[in-house]
């Protein structure tokens, strides 16, 4: 029977010679991918990204177009700056009867 | 490869550079998160942090230290914070408590952990002393810690925790203390 004293000594010894703990081979590939990414923004970018960004810009882009189309039909004719803009800018539907 | 090759091969975004990185120090990375967290998935996550630190800052890296000495600390860092905000959580947990419930130390008790480096004959007594290391200050904590499962030396410690090496001496020694206070009360509830 240990004695408190060998016990403690025991359990303050108990990580000695400890063999390093290893990532896990999962863990470390996906460390090795996170870093292929990890590179310059526009480079590295992951693919679901670059296309959630090109859906973005062209949603935006779309609903440029649809209001200005809108804008040019509801006030063609108009002598507004803008109805003006809009008629000679969208001058070509109204010539190709689009 | 020497480090006098290796770091501006990694200042310039060398990927194969930063692969050999991960694959010579991740381990080390790891083992000191592990022994400093107690948990897996918590080790994991702060090995991930820590390789994109390195990769974000390595352009400022100025080679005044090992670049083996930068992860370390890096590593403990990160893992510092983690434990900090625990630490946080765990007293508003106790606060809440204060008003919820009449026994105010009614705290689940800490889950034993199993280093997996640690040979059998040692698991037992080696989650016995891991659930005394959790009561340790910090700075003691990551002393001890670098020092046992690490093996680092005074002098390394010293560096990677930017302190003197008395200071580190003297850490080592509170700890020490304290852990076979705590081990002695152990025995003396568990074991006698």
């Amino acid at each position: 029977m240990k004695t408190k004293e060998e016990w403690v000594d025991k359990a303050m010894g108990s990580l000695d010679e400890a063999g390093r703990a290893e990532l896990n081979p999962a863990a470390k590939e996906d460390l090795l991918e996170r870093i292929q990414y990890a590179g310059s923004v526009i480079d590295h970018m992951k693919p679901a990204l670059v296309w959630k960004i090109a859906a973005i810009i062209m949603l935006l882009i779309s609903l440029n177009v649809f209001t200005i189309l809108y804008y040019h039909k509801s006030s063609a004719g108009s002598s507004s700056p803008a109805g003006s803009v809009a008629t000679e800018y969208f001058s070509y539907i109204d010539h190709y009867n689009l | 490869m020497t480090e006098e090759n290796f770091i501006p091969k990694l200042k310039q975004g060398d990927q194969s550079a930063y692969r050999e990185l991960i694959l010579m120090f991740s381990g080390k990375a790891y083992n000191t998160a592990l022994g400093l967290l107690q948990n897996r998935e918590d080790a994991e996550d702060i090995t991930q942090e820590v390789f994109t630190e390195v990769f974000r800052s390595v352009s400022g890296f100025r080679q005044q230290s090992k670049l083996s000495t930068w992860i370390y600390r890096i590593t403990v860092t990160k893992s510092l914070e983690l434990l900090r905000s625990r630490q946080r959580d765990k007293r508003k947990g106790i606060i809440l408590s204060l008003f919820g419930k009449e026994d105010l130390l009614n705290m689940t008790a800490d889950e034993p952990f199993y280093h997996p480096g640690i040979s059998l004959e040692n698991k037992e007594m080696s989650a016995v002393l891991f659930n005394a290391i959790r009561r340790l200050p910090l700075n003691q904590r990551t002393a001890f810690t670098l020092n046992k499962l690490e093996n680092l030396s005074y002098a390394e410690l010293a560096e990677v925790m930017g302190l003197s090496v008395s200071s580190v001496e003297s850490l080592l020694f509170r700890a020490k203390q304290k852990l076979r206070e705590l081990l002695g009360d152990y025995y003396e509830k568990n074991i006698r």
